[in-house]
């Protein structure tokens, strides 16, 4: 089956700028939003974002050995931001970052009628969350992408994404457990 | 779909189809969960508790602007020696065509255009309006204050002007062929009809044309958005210059203006000057004669409860008849939002709803 983001790929092989706007409107957003949970400079990502796609047209003769242009875009546009944060450093390294999450849980304690100590609860535990448990989620739940892409964009194995995951997953059923 | 059967609860609630099931479901999903579910009735439990967990994971995220988007997208084009983005519309259509992806935006974008190139002789510009003195013939009222300031004018028409907003208007504003108002910041209209003789509101530069009826326009001059909210009647709005001098959209090719009817709101941004039409947050009751069973319903065709909140709520819900004409429900719905009660409803039937330009469509499954 030919999937929408092949056929665009294929289409910006051949040269096709119009194809390209119709990848870029469809990702310029998704990108932004994530750089927004690495770092607080709107600039540098509205730079990095414009680089990823101008490097991506650069290199349009193989876009179709892009896979998952998704992960892709992802994987590069995260790499642009913590090598331009990092250069001051004189170092790059692909975990020096922190990513930024917040939860909105209130409508499901609503739902839920989850009484306030446990909500408190939950908030906590969400609260506690590692750096790297964060990004997961919004990985995993946010933007549905399966654990192999999960890995290539965070840059750790399949084993790690499972480990961090489970780890909350196990947090939040006992929750839910004990709040019923 | 992989093996589930030794699928724990923590399995489920990391499986990406699962997940994808729970939080943003594909038609597919709605015939192989369920019926997974008649297989295996023994594992209810953990796929509720499963879908909780998932459920909970609910990230809070910020809308990027399409502006920011559009700018970003020209400065790459340019780069790459491909000269500006071309209007949003062009590449919309388009990418429907070429790969079906119908949910790019959640609201259509309807208007897209620019015509800069059309000239408006004849008629008063919203902008030379307030570069005029104001004199015998040209009247000011300003709401300097810090409550709502509410004028009535010779037509019997009532405008509630919130803090900061002021109108401007002529003096012989019943005299010619339209009445005329010139807006600046926040209001609310309540227009008696006059036979043959419009009511306009310019804002910014946007023409709302009403013939008798209660609307809201939001028009701070700093602001990038104009919104335009429909309480009763209908009005028509479109840009300067794409109206004729009744105010009436003009006729052509391309559909130049956006008709909206109770309960629908319009956001136009200036830059890139789209109107993005969609239902109000919270649709008002605007036809209570409507209804007949007081949201109450035993064992009524989910097709007449649907049909009921059309004409209550003056909204359109598109559904397919035949696919909903065997389904039956029982709920009380009294106490919740129009929104929250086609939630429910979809949730009884297993749908799915999605808010079109400014309608509801609902995605529906056959009743045993």
């Amino acid at each position: 089956m030919i999937s929408s983001d092949a056929y665009i790929l294929g289409k910006i092989k051949e040269g096709d700028g119009n194809a390209f706007s119709l990848l870029m409107e469809k990702y310029y957003s998704v990108l932004f939003k994530y750089g927004l949970h690495i770092t607080k400079d709107t600039d540098l990502i509205d730079d990095c974002v414009q680089d990823v796609f101008i490097s991506l047209w650069q290199i349009r003769h193989k876009a179709d050995s892009i896979q998952f242009i998704r992960q892709y875009l992802l994987t590069a546009l995260k790499r642009r931001i913590i090598r331009v944060e990092t250069q001051r450093k004189k170092t790059l390294d692909l975990h020096d970052y922190e990513f930024d999450l917040q939860f909105s849980i209130e409508d499901i304690l609503a739902e839920r009628q989850v009484a306030e100590d446990n909500a408190s609860r939950l908030r906590h535990i969400l609260d506690q969350l590692t750096s790297r448990q964060k990004e997961v989620i919004y990985l995993v739940y946010y933007l549905q992408l399966d654990h192999a892409q999960v890995a290539e964009i965070m840059h750790i194995s399949r084993q790690s994404v499972y480990n961090l995951l489970s780890e909350t997953i196990r947090k939040m059923k006992d929750f839910w457990e004990n709040a019923r | 779909m992989r093996n589930y059967s030794d699928y724990r609860i923590d399995d489920f609630a990391m499986d990406p189809d699962f997940i994808r099931w729970v939080l943003d479901p594909h038609l597919s999903d709605h015939d192989f969960w369920p019926q997974w579910l008649q297989e295996n009735p023994h594992r209810l439990s953990d796929i509720s508790a499963a879908r909780l967990i998932v459920a909970s994971m609910h990230i809070e995220e910020v809308e990027i602007s399409q502006e920011l988007v559009l700018q970003g997208m020209d400065k790459v084009l340019a780069q790459s020696g491909l000269g500006p983005a071309r209007p949003t519309v062009f590449r919309f259509r388009f990418w429907l065509a070429a790969a079906s992806l119908l949910v790019l935006v959640s609201s259509a974008l309807i208007l897209y255009k620019s015509f800069r190139s059309i000239t408006h002789k004849n008629r008063p510009l919203a902008v030379s309006v307030w570069a005029v003195p104001v004199g015998d013939s040209l009247v000011e009222q300003a709401n300097a204050g810090l409550s709502p300031k509410i004028i009535r004018l010779s037509d019997s028409s009532i405008i509630t002007l919130q803090p900061g907003a002021s109108i401007r208007y002529y003096s012989a504003f019943l005299g010619g062929n339209t009445r005329s108002i010139y807006l600046k910041g926040n209001a609310d209209f309540q227009v008696e009809k006059v036979s043959n003789k419009p009511f306009l509101v310019y804002s910014q530069e946007l023409i709302t044309r009403v013939l008798g009826t209660s609307f809201t326009i939001k028009a701070d001059g700093t602001a990038q958005d104009i919104k335009v909210i429909v309480h009763s009647g209908k009005v028509s709005v479109c840009r300067e210059g794409e109206a004729d001098s009744k105010g009436k959209l003009s006729s052509g090719t391309v559909q130049r203006g956006v008709i909206l009817t109770p309960n629908q709101e319009l956001v136009y941004n200036r830059t890139p000057r789209i109107f993005q039409k969609s239902l109000i947050d919270t649709p008002e009751l605007v036809n209570p004669v409507a209804i007949k069973h007081d949201f109450v319903y035993e064992d009524i065709p989910v097709t007449e409860v649907l049909e009921e909140f059309k004409s209550a709520f003056d909204i359109d819900i598109e559904y397919d008849k035949e696919v909903l004409k065997d389904c039956r429900i029982s709920a009380n719905l009294s106490d919740e939002s129009i929104t929250k009660k086609l939630d429910l409803i979809c949730a009884a039937l297993g749908a799915k709803y999605e808010m079109i330009d400014g309608a509801v469509s609902i995605q529906a499954h056959p009743c045993k």
